[in-house]
């Protein structure tokens, strides 16, 4: 199979992250955990932003 | 390992065996923590950055959270790609070893329970979009309802034919609807034929998608590792099949499965 995400060309959208790695798999939760009430947040300022965060650098590389 | 200004744990994932060379990410700063079998996979960061008061500012702001995010759901797919991962939340952060232990300790036969469920099994994302203008261009051969009243407006006088005409504009509308749906659930029919398990998830707006066709279907499989050739295979198909009726497929995977960590499992 395809390494990493299927099409790593493909843009992967800062929405289809957050979605996954703020709203899913709650059940896991640190010691210091963002609220519900601040993923709320940054969904509403998304609506707003989400153009300008999709013309940044896709797929940053790992450093 | 702790260093004064890196004293908080940030974690990414857990896993069965330990991952290899994750030396080569983060500037070599990622290291394991093993807890009876299991290994986190885990970077010390500092509380400038990560302190809850820290986190919750940073998080408001785009281009850090951008990046970070990238940066986080990378390494999972590094590690992801040679085993079965416990991707953990962006941002979960342990003040301490002990604390984070502790978590494992209690959690410790759900978390093997995840592992074991997961193992070989890939979360795959499939959004459908439609093109309205395609839809209602073909819309007398998609709807018997609408070549009806064409056929009613050809043989009418002229004001009835008006009158039938803007009859038919309202029609249009409500049959697009009846259209996505059927078209939504026969892509999701046969995709979900290859699959373990779904999540269907809201159908974003086009200011969301930033694309000009319409989202009727935003759905995230769970599927066996080997029968992930023929869920890709169909996909293909059915978009050859179906792309000249103005529908488009986005399909992307492996993600970590957050989708489908369910602990009770």
């Amino acid at each position: 199979m395809q390494d990493g995400l299927y099409d790593i060309k493909k843009e992967i959208t800062i929405l289809d992250i957050l979605d996954r790695v703020l709203t899913k798999g709650v059940v896991i939760t640190g010691d210091i955990v963002i609220s519900v009430a601040d993923i709320d947040l940054i969904y509403v300022g998304l609506r707003v932003l989400l153009s300008s965060v999709e013309s940044m650098e896709k797929m940053r590389t790992i450093d | 390992m702790n260093s004064d200004d890196q004293k908080l744990i940030y974690v990414y994932c857990l896993t069965s065996f330990q991952p290899s060379q994750i030396e080569t990410y983060e500037n070599g700063k990622l290291y394991l923590i093993e807890n009876n079998g299991l290994y986190l996979t885990v970077k010390n960061v500092s509380e400038d950055e990560y302190s809850e008061v820290a986190l919750k500012k940073n998080i408001s702001n785009e281009s850090w959270l951008d990046t970070h995010v990238r940066t986080h759901i990378s390494i999972i797919s590094k590690i992801m790609e040679t085993q079965t991962v416990i991707p953990f939340n962006f941002g979960t952060i342990y003040t301490s070893a002990e604390t984070l232990n502790l978590f494992i300790d209690k959690y410790y036969s759900q978390l093997t329970h995840a592992l074991h469920y997961l193992e070989n099994k890939e979360e795959w994302s499939v959004k459908i979009y439609c093109d309205k203008n395609t839809v209602i261009n073909n819309i007398s051969i998609l709807s018997s309802t609408v070549s009806d009243i064409e056929l009613q407006i050809k043989n009418s006088s002229p004001g009835k034919a008006y009158i039938l005409g803007k009859k038919k504009i309202e029609l249009i509308g409500k049959e697009i609807a009846g259209i996505y749906n059927s078209y939504s659930k026969l892509f999701f029919t046969q995709l979900n034929s290859c699959s373990e398990e779904y999540r269907l998830n809201t159908i974003l707006s086009n200011d969301l998608s930033g694309r000009d066709d319409d989202m009727i279907l935003n759905v995230t499989f769970l599927i066996e590792k080997e029968r992930l050739n023929n869920f890709i295979e169909l996909t293909d198909q059915m978009i050859s099949q179906y792309e000249n009726i103005g529908l488009a497929l986005d399909l992307t995977g492996p993600w970590p499965p957050y989708t489908f960590l369910n602990l009770s499992h």
